[in-house]
């Protein structure tokens, strides 16, 4: 019987497939969630260089934790989970901090706004799809954001950028629902606050 | 005084979660909380679009090129083991096949197939677990 693994090919069998022996069915699983994996590594791995190996030790322990692995979560949830373990670990041994509580408090928002161009974004006309094509914004962002404390960087990319529920969150970050949602609050409020101290939107 | 929506009620709003009736009843006369709300609408939805991270090499091919090769259910090792325990037993059945008919003679029979049972047993358990540690050896080089 042929074990190739198709794209209608369900994670269950894949795994099936995997623990049977056939080894090549877990490229298919790394492919299915190497977009998560990925985003957590860049986010809360500050060293480009050491991103490569904290990836690639991802999947080393998802095969060889593989058959303890009983689909109480979906399968890119427990990845997840254990890709964002890694790179706590990872943070633990560098003694590199995940989010700094004793950061001072954004600025002023009186303030906001009052500072030199370039503008952030259009004006009221702004179309997300234009967005898409504009380079010095994506760039501008992805600066802020890579201002951000590991932890805020890491919820931001999972909630809006991988779409993830809280509750997946939750579950990857193992922080409770409550958590995640003040956290997650905090670093877009800190986030736009960066921008506009940076950046001028007239409306604003 | 008028109160505006605090950016809490803003990212819910931005979010499309559903807000309490005063606060969208303020957010349709308020043009300052509408500007601060189209601020956080397009900070999420450039958010969504920025590109996602990407590493330069094929993740999938070098995790494939680190998993341990899967191996034939008996290895060849153990089977060669196997043909040469019983050519031994075979040549000393063989050799002193005479003598061992009044050596167990004197022995019952129930004792004696007793006895054979345990053997295999504790030959067979011993077996499995020289398999078994092998195997976690194995493992443990492969991911060390």
């Amino acid at each position: 019987m042929s074990h190739s693994p198709t794209p209608h090919t369900t994670d269950q069998q894949l795994v099936a497939q995997v623990l049977g022996g056939n080894t090549a069915s877990f490229g298919q699983l790394v492919r299915r969630t190497e977009g998560l994996v990925t985003q957590l590594v860049f986010k809360m791995i500050r060293h480009p260089a050491d991103r490569p190996d904290v990836a690639q030790e991802v999947y080393l322990k998802v095969f060889k934790n593989l058959a303890g692995f009983k689909f109480q979560a979906k399968f890119s949830t427990w990845v997840g989970q254990v890709a964002y373990n890694t790179c706590l670990h990872y943070l633990e041994k560098k003694q590199l901090v995940l989010v700094d509580l004793s950061e001072p408090p954004p600025d002023d928002p009186s303030e906001e706004g009052r500072r030199a161009p370039p503008t952030l974004v259009a004006g009221p006309d702004y179309d997300p799809e234009t967005a898409l094509f504009d380079q010095d914004l994506a760039s501008i962002l992805s600066a802020a954001i890579e201002q951000l404390p590991p932890l805020y960087r890491t919820l931001i990319a999972l909630y809006h950028q991988q779409e993830l529920s809280y509750e997946e969150i939750a579950q990857i970050t193992s922080l409770p629902d409550g958590t995640v949602k003040n956290y997650l609050f905090r670093a877009r409020k800190l986030l736009k606050q960066r921008l506009l101290a940076t950046h001028q939107r007239d409306d604003l | 005084m008028t109160l505006h929506l605090s950016d809490a009620d803003l990212q819910l709003a931005a979010d499309a979660a559903p807000l309490p009736a005063a606060a969208v009843a303020h957010l349709h006369d308020c043009r300052r909380c509408q500007a601060r709300l189209a601020a956080y609408q397009q900070l999420f939805a450039a958010t969504a679009h920025l590109p996602q991270p990407a590493f330069e090499f094929d993740l999938a091919a070098a995790v494939l090129a680190q998993l341990p090769r899967s191996k034939p259910a008996f290895p060849w090792v153990l089977g060669l083991v196997a043909v040469l325990v019983l050519g031994v037993v075979g040549a000393f059945v063989v050799l002193f096949g005479g003598m061992l008919g009044p050596v167990f003679q004197g022995l019952q029979t129930g004792l004696g197939a007793g006895l054979a049972v345990v053997a295999g047993f504790v030959v067979a358990g011993q077996a499995l677990e020289l398999l078994a540690r092998h195997r976690r050896q194995i493992r443990l080089l492969t991911f060390s």
